[in-house]
């Protein structure tokens, strides 16, 4: 038995251990319990990262083992090692122990850590378990794990004290964070119930839930599924919405803003390098299968052209939104929320581009991921700078943070670094794979999505330099923290604030990423070609040939010079993005909020984008405010009554017949013999009665 | 002598009082313990070398196949039983080590828990109803003992001599039994009822012994009606001999009837599985719903136990291989939990000293390990993936359907539901804030009640997320049953 | 010899008055009683069957089971008495309606 067979097994079940010490160690150790996860965390990481060399010489491996048969289904637990799976679990797991390290310091003052490190560790597991697996439904038990994870840190801080809340600030609306986990939970259940019953449809028709016997077989079932018109379509929309869900796109966007109420390490784990992640994760083990239908088959069956329609669509459409929502935001959590929902746009809508035209399946998915992994690394960075930021500024609020650039020097540089990856700028590690982004859709010819995706680059610059400038380079330069009166009692801003830099601890996982972020960004062609040729092999080891390219370039240009211009295009894009933010903030001439009157169209469209383009208030009154309405009236005239009948009558009813049964027992022995003789006499008497005798 | 397994413990049985005999006071309860449990042990991997013999020939036989000696037959069924009695018997010894006392009679102590499983393992191993009535009788005697054993307080005895005179009489009516079926064929080997009876058209004095037989085992099986010795006996017991009895005295009463029922009274199987039929249905119910109103634990899960006996006689109505796999799957699984259950109960009466249900308000939190363990093993008795109790009842429940008997697997199905509504309500009570001086002053179970029950909760969940070796076990076993029977 | 039925009667009577016996009596030594009644008559039952298992031949099966019965009988009533006086001592009666400490 090799190390690679026994690796991917242990590195999902190692965290899983992690999380139960971290729980059975709380009484005994603090310190044995902290190192304990790190010591399961760093382990695992070495296991994925043995699982590397699979990646280089481009194999695919499905480790099997038999798990159940039920009503003649058999569920293999299995774990599934190819390209994509290596990739993201290194991702994964490389990120989780940096965060983790992190979190050893930022989360050292709170009582009940082991709560914490138990959900951490078993998201890890679940996390990776969902990454690895290779059949739906060990991966949906890892999808469902992790959403249980998920809302135990959101509402982390379950017991609502006052200084856990975000949203605000006064006069506006504060959520508590027990409901927010709720709300997370609910909504991205919504999509969980689709993706199930897409598999369920899947399975019908498939007679197997094994990602790979899936591709492998897919001329075998497509055809009896395209028979039904319209079934194809609708599974395409089943199994999308649940990752759409759990990634925080269009309509299920609601939720991640307010995920923002958990401690800064689970935002920076859950919320923007992993969980939501997930979601591109599924769509992307489940492209090929839809890739096939639409193009490789034959005869072609375009009705699985939806799934990357609505993918490219929806995808585009939320980074658009995400930008916007970021550019009004005024706490600094939400600022990076929404530029997550944004980036992941691009991730989803890559890999929608990747199927809307034959020859772009390589591009799209490789640009996606590679988009993925810096994303996760950068990102990282922004949310453990922004955790020492609100540590030190003692305010969550982008107003009140006038931080010292000299004192926090680190913490500004690494967060400068990451900004500028966020905003694409060359020769970070962001240029790279927003522009392949692009590029992959110019080859496609999706011009429509080019032109959206565009934009989004000018609103990301104008936010980063926004978030940037209102953290850092507004007040004096040494940093008055500015205190306001309504947050006098807010216990964050007595204890924390001291405008000093973090603990080394802190500082040195997100300044780790920075590098990286720099080095990547050196290296970003290279990198750029391996993930090429990495999917390539693929995805042609799965036998989906990838046709030539159809589209010629833009404008007659196609590779270098397509490169070329499509860099010339997104600095301009930046520019006109960081360049009034500039002016506006980092060194203001005038203060921001003059440019924002109190009527007008420019307020209007402030309030627009302020209240989230009132799509929280439309679900709000749409679904929550109507199903609170009718439960409030059905709970008045059917459960009440039905209540008392069955919750009241059922029991009474059982407690009769108890207590007529407990009269059996009467404890004297002659009664029990007398049963004894009874017995028998009644089964003499059926037997002679029936004829027996 | 008898196959080695046997052998071994036969002779760790005898030697047990010799050994308490020559053991300094102080330590003669760990020395009688640990020495029980190294029985339990050697026995058990002896086992293992029988069960490749087993596997090789369809059974073992000793000390030969003639039709008029007392025989052996071990099969694969033989082998499944043993393994259970073993397992649970091994970790009630354990958590006896930290019960019992050290006096003089410690030893007996021991001695009688290692004759039971003697005579329980002599039950399954038996190739005639002769050598399952002499080890019957050594089974039933130990465990009057047994349950009789802690003599301070007033009720064990009470409950040891009304279970002792409703299972004499219980035995002896399965002798009147078995004395007609020896009458009318003959012989007493079961394969020789099987070629004897198996033709046969029924006449009047085959449903007479069946009549007699059935009350006869059914008293240790506790069906309805006959089953009013058990809360006595299971609650007054003490909580090592509570979980055995409960989770494997049970086994035995299950296993002659299915032994006898298969074999001899082939020719009126249709008479039989409707009556087994409804006994089940009515057994579970009355199992569950007394169960609802009890206020003392053991009590309760005694009561408990009759409902789990309803359940596994769904797979004599349905009298097919995958009934009698549910039957036996259930059983097994029921000595996991419910040895379990009774275990962690046994923990948590021992620390507060009270069995009052209503007073255990906050336990889990003072024991959390224990609490922990019997939410497990409560939930796992009500049937809920991924624990043990699910396959189980997902099996018997498809036999049912597959016999045309749904509703059957329906009253399974609510009775679950029933059962759970007396489960959950001590989980709920363990959990609630601490409220009692009483429970307030109470730590964790002693270290050596600890580890029993934490294996036994371990097994659980592990079957149950890996519930295929053994369903494959089960189903070996109830095949040895149905070809011994030939083809229903 | 007797007619076969002749012998299968007494012991069906021998059995229904052990199961009298157990349920009407209530002194614990009585209770006994019965159990060994029940047990003689599933004896006699083996002693007859055997002997009239073939004209001339008599079934060696059937006698060693009665007497390895009565064996085990005798076995069980050792203990059954030994916890007699166990209960004696305790409650201070016979009679076994006074064990009323467990029920419902």
């Amino acid at each position: 038995m090799q190390i690679i067979d026994v690796a991917p097994w242990l590195c999902w079940i190692l965290p899983a251990i992690g999380a139960l010490a971290a729980l059975a160690l709380n009484k005994v150790n603090r310190k044995a319990m902290n190192i304990t996860v790190l010591s399961t965390t760093l382990l695992s990481c070495i296991m994925t990262l043995l699982m590397v060399p699979s990646l280089l010489n481009n194999s695919s491996i499905d480790h099997a083992l038999f798990w159940f048969q039920i009503a003649g289904a058999q569920v293999n637990a299995g774990l599934l090692i190819d390209a994509l799976s290596i990739i993201v679990a290194n991702v994964v797991s490389f990120l989780s122990l940096l965060i983790m390290i992190y979190s050893t310091k930022y989360m050292a003052e709170d009582p009940s850590i082991a709560r914490f490190w138990f959900f951490m560790s078993l998201f890890l597991s679940s996390m990776l378990l969902l990454v690895l697996a290779d059949n739906f439904i060990l991966m949906f038990i890892g999808w469902k794990l992790v959403s249980l994870c998920s809302f135990g840190l959101i509402g982390y801080y379950y017991r609502d004290e006052k200084e856990h809340w975000i949203g605000g600030p006064a006069p506006f609306p504060f959520q508590k964070p027990s409901r927010n986990g709720l709300k997370a939970l609910l909504m991205t259940s919504f999509g969980d119930t689709a993706l199930l019953a897409g598999i369920i449809i899947l399975y019908l028709y498939s007679h197997t839930f094994n990602f790979m016997e899936l591709i492998q077989t897919a001329g075998t079932w497509l055809p009896a599924m395209a028979a039904t018109p319209g079934i194809l379509a609708l599974t395409c929309v089943l199994l999308l919405l649940g990752p759409l869900a759990k990634s925080a796109q269009f309509p299920f966007h609601e939720w991640l803003p307010e995920a923002m109420s958990g401690p800064t390490p689970v935002s920076a784990l859950i919320h923007a390098a992993t969980m939501v992640k997930a979601g591109v994760y599924l769509i992307a083990r489940m492209l090929p299968i839809f890739f096939f239908a639409a193009w490789v088959a034959a005869p072609a069956y375009p009705e699985a052209l939806t799934f990357f329609i609505m993918a490219g669509a929806i995808g585009a459409f939320t980074a658009f939104l995400g930008g916007t929502q970021a550019m009004v935001a005024k706490e600094l959590k939400k600022v990076l929320a929404y530029s997550t929902m944004s980036a992941i746009g691009y991730m989803v809508l890559a890999l929608g581009i990747s199927g809307l035209s034959a020859g772009s399946l390589v591009a799209g998915t490789s640009s996606s991921i590679f988009f993925l992994i810096n994303h996760g690394i950068f990102k990282v960075v922004l949310f453990l700078c922004a955790g020492v930021v609100i540590h030190s500024a003692g305010s969550i609020y982008l107003d009140h943070m006038n931080l010292s650039t000299k004192r926090m020097r680190f913490t500004l540089v690494s967060m400068w670094i990451g900004g500028l990856a966020l905003m694409g700028v060359f020769p970070l590690s962001g240029f790279w794979s927003k522009d392949n982004v692009l590029i992959a859709c110019l080859e496609s010819g999706q011009y429509a999505i080019f032109a959206v995706a565009m934009i989004s680059v000018v609103l990301t610059a104008f936010y980063v330099c926004r978030m940037m400038g209102l953290a850092f380079h507004t007040g004096t330069p040494d940093g008055n923290i500015h205190r306001d009166e309504e947050f006098r009692d807010r216990k964050l801003a007595e204890d924390h604030a001291h405008g000093e830099e973090g603990h080394w601890i802190e500082i040195l996982p997100y300044g780790l990423l920075a590098a990286l972020t720099v080095v990547i960004g050196l290296v970003g062609p290279l990198v750029s070609e391996f993930l090429s040729s990495a999917f390539s092999t693929y995805y042609a080891n799965m036998g989906l040939e990838v046709a030539a390219e159809t589209h010629t370039g833009f404008l007659g240009l196609s590779g270098l010079g397509l490169e070329v211009l499509v860099a010339a295009v997104s600095i301009v894009m930046i520019l006109i993005g960081a360049v009034p933010a500039y002016f506006l903030y980092i060194k203001p001439t005038s203060n921001p909020s003059n440019l924002l009157p109190q009527t007008g169209i420019r307020r209007t469209l402030y309030n627009f984008l302020w209240n989230r383009w009132y799509i929280n208030a439309f679900y709000n009154k749409v679904f929550v405010e109507p199903s609170i309405w009718v439960s409030k009236r059905v709970q008045r005239y059917i459960e009440d009554p039905l209540n008392q009948a069955i919750n009241g009558g059922i029991p009474e009813g059982f407690k009769w017949l108890s207590r007529g049964l407990s009269r059996i027992q009467t404890g004297k022995l002659r009664i029990n013999m007398l049963y004894l003789l009874v017995t028998i006499v009644i089964a003499l008497i059926v037997l002679w009665l029936g004829g027996f005798i | 002598m008898f196959t080695l397994p046997f052998d071994l413990l036969l002779i760790f049985t005898v030697a047990s009082p010799i050994l308490g005999w020559v053991s300094p006071k102080q330590y003669r309860a760990k020395i009688c313990g640990v020495f029980a449990a190294a029985a339990l042990v050697v026995v058990g991997v002896a086992l293992f070398g029988l069960y490749q013999d087993v596997v090789a020939n369809a059974a073992v036989y000793l000390p030969s196949n003639a039709l008029n000696f007392a025989t052996l037959r071990v099969d694969a069924l033989s082998i499944f039983m043993t393994a259970i009695f073993l397992g649970l018997g091994f970790a009630a010894t354990i958590y006896s080590i930290a019960y019992v006392e050290n006096s003089g009679r410690t030893p007996f102590y021991f001695t009688l828990i290692l004759a039971l499983i003697s005579g329980m393992v002599g039950i399954v191993f038996a190739g005639d109803l002769l050598a399952l009535y002499v080890f019957w009788e050594l089974m039933s005697i130990s465990s009057y003992a047994l349950v009789a054993f802690f003599k301070e307080e007033g009720t064990p005895i009470e409950a040891g001599f009304k279970f002792l005179i409703m299972s004499a009489a219980g035995s002896a009516t399965a002798l009147f039994g078995i004395s007609l079926i020896y009458g009318l064929t003959g012989t007493l080997n079961f394969e020789g009822l099987v070629a004897a009876l198996s033709g046969a058209t029924p006449n009047a004095w085959i449903y007479l012994a069946a009549v007699f037989v059935f009350v006869g085992f059914g008293v240790k099986t506790a069906v309805f009606p006959l089953h009013t010795w058990l809360p006595d006996a299971y609650s007054a017991a003490s909580a090592p001999i509570s979980a055995i009895l409960s989770g494997i005295v049970i086994g035995p009463g299950v296993y002659a009837l299915a032994k006898v029922f298969f074999t001899a009274f082939l020719p009126i199987q249709t008479a039989w599985t409707l009556a087994f039929a409804v006994l089940a249905v009515v057994t579970m119910l009355i199992g569950n719903i007394t169960a609802l109103r009890q206020t003392d634990l053991k009590r309760m899960l005694a009561y408990s136990s009759i409902g789990q006996v309803g359940y596994m006689l769904i797979g004599f109505a349905a009298a097919s291989q995958l009934g009698l796999t549910g039957t036996f799957l259930q059983f097994f699984n029921h000595a996991l939990m419910k040895g379990c259950a009774f275990l962690c109960a046994g923990a948590i009466i021992y620390r507060l000293g009270s069995r009052d249900i209503s007073g255990m308000q906050g336990v889990g939190r003072k024991m959390p390990l224990t609490a922990f363990a019997f939410a497990i093993s409560v939930a796992a008795l009500v049937g809920l993936p991924p624990l043990c109790g699910f396959p189980g009842e997902l099996t018997l429940f498809s036999s049912a359907v597959q016999a045309d008997l749904t509703w059957l697997g329906v009253a399974l199905l609510l009775n679950s539901v029933i059962s759970a509504g007396f489960y959950l309500r001590i989980v709920y009570v363990l959990v609630q804030p601490v409220s009692s001086p009483a429970v307030e002053k109470i730590k964790e179970s002693p270290l050596l009640m600890l580890i029993p029950i934490l294996a036994l909760m371990v097994l659980i969940i592990l079957f149950g997320v890996w519930p295929d070796p053994l369903v494959n076990f089960a189903g070996d076993a109830a095949n040895a049953l149905i070809s011994l029977g030939g083809n229903p | 010899m007797l007619d076969l039925a002749y012998y299968l009667i007494f012991s069906f009577a021998l059995y229904i008055v052990g199961i009298y016996c157990l349920a009407t009596k209530r002194n614990l030594i009585r209770l006994l009683l019965g159990v060994e009644m029940l047990v003689n008559a599933a004896n006699i039952n083996f002693i007859t069957f055997a002997a009239y298992a073939a004209p001339g031949f008599v079934d060696s099966l059937g006698h060693s089971f009665a007497a390895i019965s009565i064996g085990l009988a005798g076995a069980l009533s050792a203990v059954a008495l030994a916890v007699v006086v166990l209960l004696y001592r305790r409650y201070g009666t016979l009679d076994s309606d006074e064990l009323k400490q467990l029920r419902g």
